[in-house]
């Protein structure tokens, strides 16, 4: 009993002004702008992906230094490369959970909200405007800060619980539990947008066409995933896309978690990839991790664009 | 589908196969009020349950800052602070790094919003208003630009940064955070420009005014909320940025509040001060915390619009 929405016409357009220069004109110091901060690092990106790096910084810096074209070579090395794999798999998994667990929260939570009287709605939402507007930077240190061995107020809560004892337990000392403190910091910060921009989305549904499907026997979750489900569709999918993008690249969350200099078993791509290209000035090397790191988000763009294009929003 | 006469079976409390919503219509008037104001109640507490846990990094985050270090410092954490002391808040800024860094968030921040905010709008207008050739080709890069992964263009932003001398300066670092403010400005703005109807300068410009005066008075006025949205989000964006900052600045006094924020831990100083950390990452924050919560609505309206339509 899927209950779609109705497609709405398109509203109808005024005639286009006859284009004159005027507009070329306007777009013109942004397009300079997009050219030089945009457009110039994509192409160098790519061309330092192609070159070996034989001489120092110094000499590359002030073009003394020789860097001749090697073809994909540097792309050889790095796919040959298993640490590459490892980091790319963690990064995967990483996201997966991310994105699922904030996915997850923030719909229900959104769902929550509709139900909710309205006091505690308003409590809920100004909460989450809070969380949501706390950078990230600031909330991986105030994370650390609770998560600390020794006067941390998470082992300290947790101790309580019976039969829990995690007096002085190191959360960094393992990666594993490192990045499930990094994922705690990542889903708090992504719920906000997620909740409430959801929420907005819930409240959005007709009330005559989730009453139609009551009164046609729809149990509460029938009618959730029959009629509210279909109508958050497009806002869910750009949300998800969002969700992989920002979680792929996670870096200032596991930067700040470990004061800078993040062990080889919590580094994700965002990381590998700056630690090789700037933290030990292999810039050929970074800039072919960077060049693979965009084409594997290249996928999940297309998706994103073309749901803009779809629902009319880049028209 | 049909709606089944088996509905004395859940008053019963028994596990019943059918949909529960359908014995609704048989259950008495005021039993249904009063099973609904009992879930209403329930899920009014796991409300206040989440708020509680959302909320609580945030919380003590404020309350650490307030501490003494001896009651930071304990075995036995204190959820409600004893002794309330401006230590950690007067210790750092007194700190003139802080102060210098601080200064240096406000100057790159403004700088790189007032500049896409005047260039961006100008794009904005040509995209909501005009069709021209080469108009989705500009579109289509905005978009692309904005979904790219900064982190990397880090390595060549700070090549090319380098060979002008711009590496280290603040003057660079605005530069480089045009790359994210620009596309985020032209896209928001178009959304709150196509907003305005087009009908209304159409009248204008039929009633003798020239296109500058349509937009003076016509568009100007009613995108003037979503230019101060735009900008403050901007604002938002620029201030809590940090790998770009990281790479490009070196010196102490030449950084921003986001790296002194990762700094203040490493440093021989302050090393283990958690009432100077907290107090640091307070003061980091209040400069986005609170635009953000007065401008909010206005934000989410500009980053989902279109979207939610539907």
């Amino acid at each position: 009993m899927a209950v779609r929405p109705m497609p709405r016409a398109r509203p109808v357009r005024s005639r286009p002004r006859p284009a004159s220069g005027l507009p070329h004109l306007l777009i013109l110091p942004a397009c300079l702008v997009l050219a030089l901060v945009a457009g110039w690092p994509l192409v160098k990106i790519v061309q330092l992906s192609l070159q070996e790096q034989q001489s120092g910084k110094y000499a590359l810096f002030h073009s003394g230094g020789s860097t001749p074209f090697v073809g994909l070579r540097n792309f050889t090395g790095v796919l040959t490369d298993t640490t590459f794999w490892t980091v790319l798999v963690r990064t995967l998994v990483f996201t997966a959970v991310n994105v699922g667990l904030s996915l997850l929260i923030g719909l229900s939570m959104a769902v929550l909200l509709n139900r909710v009287s309205r006091w505690a709605r308003l409590l809920l939402v100004g909460v989450l405007l809070f969380v949501w507007a706390v950078p990230s930077t600031v909330s991986t240190q105030v994370f650390y800060w609770i998560f600390t061995s020794q006067y941390g107020a998470a082992n300290y809560l947790l101790n309580l619980l019976p039969g829990v004892s995690m007096q002085g337990h190191d959360w960094f000392a393992d990666p594993h539990s490192g990045l499930a403190v990094v994922t705690a910091v990542v889903v708090w910060g992504a719920v906000p947008l997620l909740a409430i921009s959801l929420h907005a989305g819930i409240s959005q549904v007709p009330r005559d066409v989730l009453e139609a499907a009551r009164v046609d026997g729809a149990g509460p979750w029938q009618a959730f995933r029959s009629v509210t489900l279909p109508y958050l569709r497009p806002l869910l999918v750009i949300l998800s896309t969002l969700s992989v993008i920002w979680d792929f690249g996670v870096f200032n969350q596991i930067w700040f978690m470990r004061n800078g200099h993040p062990e080889p078993g919590y580094q994700t791509i965002g990381i590998y990839m700056y630690s090789q290209g700037i933290g030990s000035s292999h810039y050929n090397l970074g800039a072919t991790v960077g060049v693979l790191m965009m084409l594997c988000l290249l996928v999940v763009m297309v998706f994103y664009i073309r749901q803009l294009f779809r629902i009319g929003d880049a028209e | 589908m049909t709606i089944l006469p088996t509905a004395s079976s859940a008053t019963l409390g028994t596990p019943v196969p059918v949909l529960p919503a359908v014995a609704e219509p048989v259950a008495s008037g005021a039993g249904r009020y009063r099973r609904r104001r009992q879930a209403t109640r329930a899920w009014n507490a796991l409300a206040v349950l989440l708020s509680a846990i959302f909320g609580f990094p945030i919380y003590w985050m404020l309350i650490t800052a307030f501490k003494t270090s001896s009651d930071i410092n304990s075995l036995t954490p204190q959820f409600w602070p004893k002794h309330p002391s401006l230590r950690g808040f007067r210790e750092v800024l007194a700190d003139p790094i802080f102060r210098a860094d601080l200064r240096n968030s406000v100057l790159i921040t403004l700088s790189a919003v007032l500049v896409s905010v005047l260039i961006g709008f100008l794009a904005a207008l040509a995209i909501a208003r005009f069709r021209f050739l080469g108009r989705k080709v500009f579109v289509f890069a905005v978009l692309i630009v904005q979904m790219v992964p900064l982190l990397a263009l880090t390595i060549p932003m700070s090549l090319l940064l380098d060979r002008f001398q711009l590496k280290n300066s603040l003057i660079g670092v605005v530069i480089a955070y045009l790359m994210f403010t620009m596309p985020y400005t032209v896209w928001t703005l178009r959304t709150f420009i196509a907003n305005v109807p087009r009908e209304l300068d159409e009248a204008a410009m039929v009633d003798g005014c020239s296109r500058w005066q349509t937009f003076y008075k016509i568009i100007l006025p009613l995108v003037g909320p979503g230019l101060t949205a735009t900008a403050v989000y901007g604002w938002i964006l620029a201030w809590n940025e940090f790998v770009l900052a990281n790479t490009l600045l070196i010196d102490n006094d030449k950084q921003t509040a986001m790296i002194y924020l990762l700094f203040f831990q490493s440093s021989p100083v302050h090393g283990a001060d958690w009432g100077g950390l907290m107090a640091t990452a307070t003061l980091t924050s209040l400069p986005v915390v609170v635009l953000f919560v007065l401008f909010q609505s206005r934000i989410s309206a500009g980053l989902t619009a279109g979207a939610v339509k539907g």
